[in-house]
């Protein structure tokens, strides 16, 4: 099985050459710029288990015409941890392709800030860019900031983004513990099932597979 | 003066936008350009105004002198605060016989079509000609009902108590650095009161022209809705076209009292000179349900993000947002909503069209603060792109600090579809026909809140936005 790698061993700044692809699958946040030159492609998974305060840099460069980029993240935020996130998208070339799914789960008096960026330059024709943030508070005193922008150029991309910040339920927290779970479970489960969502879209199989483990160990 | 005398004096080309003419209309007095004291408590002493209101002015223009402009948003740099009138009074006081307006004046109103529009579909209707409201009128039967809708300089003078306990209560002069030129300079607008359970069917109107070059136009408009009651509101706004530029900057201040039902809708179509940079912000208490309609079709520049403050629980918002930005043009538009009760909900729905080289920005914020329970939020902004030189850019901002709120947000930038577009040529549609259609359609969830007679005008105006388009 593919375990990931911690961020911080990654060069800060890596680029992805044309017709190359390349896949990253990582543990915990760092400062990364990728640069990906005519076709190349580049899947990247982050798994993240924050308990402190961490800084989450990633900005992501489509140089070369059809190059593609998938970002897959997944935090949990401890209690009490803060998370300032910035993943910047720009499309610079035509036929290029961005999806960032973001996804974070906050217990008590965890902060989060999350800001991301879909920006395009003239002649990104055909480009398609999507950006989506997802997040569920599981404690008390937890706060979100998600500012998800686009700053599109032109009319030859389209580009995308949403956001929620959801809560588990009174009637689901009433449901699971009627029938004998605890409250810890039933936010492990929650939040498990929740983080590892994407995994379904992650197009390799071993890496899909630890990434739904490793939430359900935490 | 007959309409025909009314003359195109149009310095730059107007185009295709059909309200740029310019009347020659003497005016009774006019500030000299730029900003001072002086000017100040030359306005304040011309209206005769109460001594705590020529304080309130000039503390105002104090503030204007330290904050600074606006670092983000749009560009302003243009702005030339030397190079504007502050106040110009277009005749001796406002009439409710609109035979007794002046000639000039009348003709320009009944060009735009106002006084038509009155008869047919309103409850009341006010008109603006620069600085003064010229003209107010409200059905009779509203009146007995104990229904206020005057000018908001004639409510100083008759409605001193009520005007006193809400006026720059919602918007103080501090808030930012428009808020306080308006406070230092404001001048007409419309002062509405709705008695506990009383419901205007039909809506109020209010008109705003600018028609001097160089002209600074700083209505103040304050609405306030008694528990039970509900009234609608909408304003319009028209000016010549210059080659140099004018400055709209007005507040509006709206109390929408526990179980009150307020909907304010704005057509906004300056021509391409007019700075817009505009204030406006709702205080909702307990099941209240404010509304903002704000539909911007015109303008060099807008910015101009309607709030609610949701201070009441079960207190509902829902901001409507439509704008159409073309070359030269930047609608900077959004909103702002803020939670500060439980179990409030709010939906702000922004669309956008860039076409010509125009940008369109949204820019809004959802806050819910600390503690404050069980509140929903659902924000979609679509924007659509209709060529390589125009820009659309989305920054919506959600600032949740609270475990149980539900908040859901989503935007997308697109083009317009071209196998639709195909479709519509293929029966015989020109191109610009068939864009006008689908930007039609585009726009029809924002504009179907408004009344059926402007949701006509509305599109017509798309529709003449759109003329010329080829793809």
């Amino acid at each position: 099985m593919i375990h990931p790698t911690p961020a911080t061993t990654l060069p800060e700044i890596i680029t992805i050459l044309a017709g190359e692809t390349r896949w990253y699958f990582v543990h915990e946040v760092a400062r990364h710029s990728f640069i990906l030159e005519k076709d190349a492609t580049l899947y990247c998974v982050v798994l993240a288990h924050i308990s402190d305060e961490r800084a989450w840099d990633l900005s992501l460069s489509l140089e070369g015409a059809g190059s593609r980029a998938y970002i897959f993240g997944a935090v949990i935020m401890e209690e009490g941890a803060r998370l300032d996130a910035q993943c910047s998208v720009q499309h610079s070339a035509p036929d290029t392709e961005s999806h960032v799914s973001l996804r974070s789960a906050l217990f008590a008096d965890a902060v989060l800030t999350c800001r991301g960026i879909i920006g395009s330059k003239k002649g990104a024709r055909g480009g398609k860019g999507a950006f989506h943030h997802k997040s569920i508070i599981l404690g008390e005193s937890a706060q979100v900031k998600t500012i998800p922008s686009l700053e599109i150029c032109s009319d030859e991309m389209s580009a995308h983004h949403s956001a929620t910040i959801d809560l588990l339920s009174p009637e689901q927290l009433w449901y699971a513990q009627s029938r004998g779970i605890s409250l810890s479970d039933v936010h492990r489960l929650y939040y498990s099932g929740f983080l590892a969502h994407d995994a379904q879209g992650i197009p390799h199989p071993e890496i899909a597979e630890n990434m739904r483990s490793y939430f359900s160990l935490q | 003066m007959s309409q025909g005398s009314i003359k195109k004096t149009v310095v730059n080309a107007v185009g295709d936008y059909k309200f740029g003419f310019h009347s020659s209309v003497d005016s009774v007095y006019t500030s000299p350009k730029g900003l001072s004291r002086e000017v100040i408590a030359e306005i304040s002493e011309r209206k005769n105004e109460p001594a705590w209101m020529r304080e309130f002015r000039l503390r105002a223009f104090d503030i204007f002198l330290e904050k600074p402009m606006p670092e983000w948003g749009a560009d302003l740099s243009g702005i030339d605060f030397n190079n504007i009138h502050y106040y110009v009074q277009p005749q001796d006081s406002a009439k409710t016989r609109w035979e007794d307006v002046p000639t000039g004046i009348k003709d320009t109103f009944e060009r735009l079509g106002i006084p038509e529009a009155e008869r047919k579909f309103l409850s009341g209707a006010g008109a603006q000609f620069e600085s003064e409201v010229i003209y107010h009128s409200l059905h009779e039967s509203l009146s007995k009902k104990g229904v206020i809708f005057d000018s908001t300089d004639n409510a100083l003078r008759l409605y001193p108590e009520i005007f006193q306990k809400y006026f720059g209560k919602v918007i103080p002069p501090t808030d930012n650095k428009f808020a306080a030129l308006n406070s230092a300079v404001w001048s007409g607008g419309s002062f509405v009161y709705v008695p506990k359970g009383v419901h205007i069917e039909l809506p109020l109107q209010a008109y705003f022209r600018i028609n001097a070059e160089n002209m600074g136009q700083f209505e103040r408009t304050l609405i306030i809705a008694d528990e039970g009651s509900s009234v609608h509101y909408i304003e319009g706004c028209t000016a010549p076209t210059y080659s140099s530029d004018s400055l709209h900057s007005a507040v509006v201040e709206v109390i929408a009292l526990p179980g009150s039902r307020v909907q304010y809708s704005t057509i906004q179509n300056w021509s391409t000179n007019v700075y817009n940079l505009v204030t406006k912000r709702a205080v909702a208490y307990e099941n209240a349900h404010m509304l903002w309609l704000d539909c911007n079709i015109g303008s060099k520049v807008t910015m101009k993000y309607p709030a609610v403050f949701l201070r009441g629980e079960g207190a509902k918002a829902e901001i409507h947002s439509f704008a159409f930005s073309g070359k030269g043009q930047h609608q900077d538009a959004g909103a702002k909503v803020i939670h500060l009760a439980p179990n409030t909900s709010s939906t702000i729905h922004a669309r956008s069209i860039s076409k010509d080289g125009g940008r369109a920005t949204y820019r809004g914020l959802v806050k819910v603060p600390n503690g404050i329970k069980n509140t929903s939020s659902r924000v979609v902004c679509d924007a659509l792109i209709m060529d390589s030189a125009s820009r659309s850019d989305t920054y919506p901002t959600m600032d949740i600090k609270d475990d149980t709120a539900s908040i859901a947000h989503e935007a997308s930038v697109t083009r317009i579809d071209e196998a639709t577009l195909f479709y519509l040529r293929s029966r015989g549609f020109d191109s610009a026909t068939a864009a006008a259609m689908l930007v039609n359609g585009f726009a029809t969830p924002i504009v179907k809140q408004l009344p059926m007679e402007y949701a006509v005008e509305m599109n017509r105006l798309i529709a003449i936005e759109m003329e010329g388009f080829s793809q």
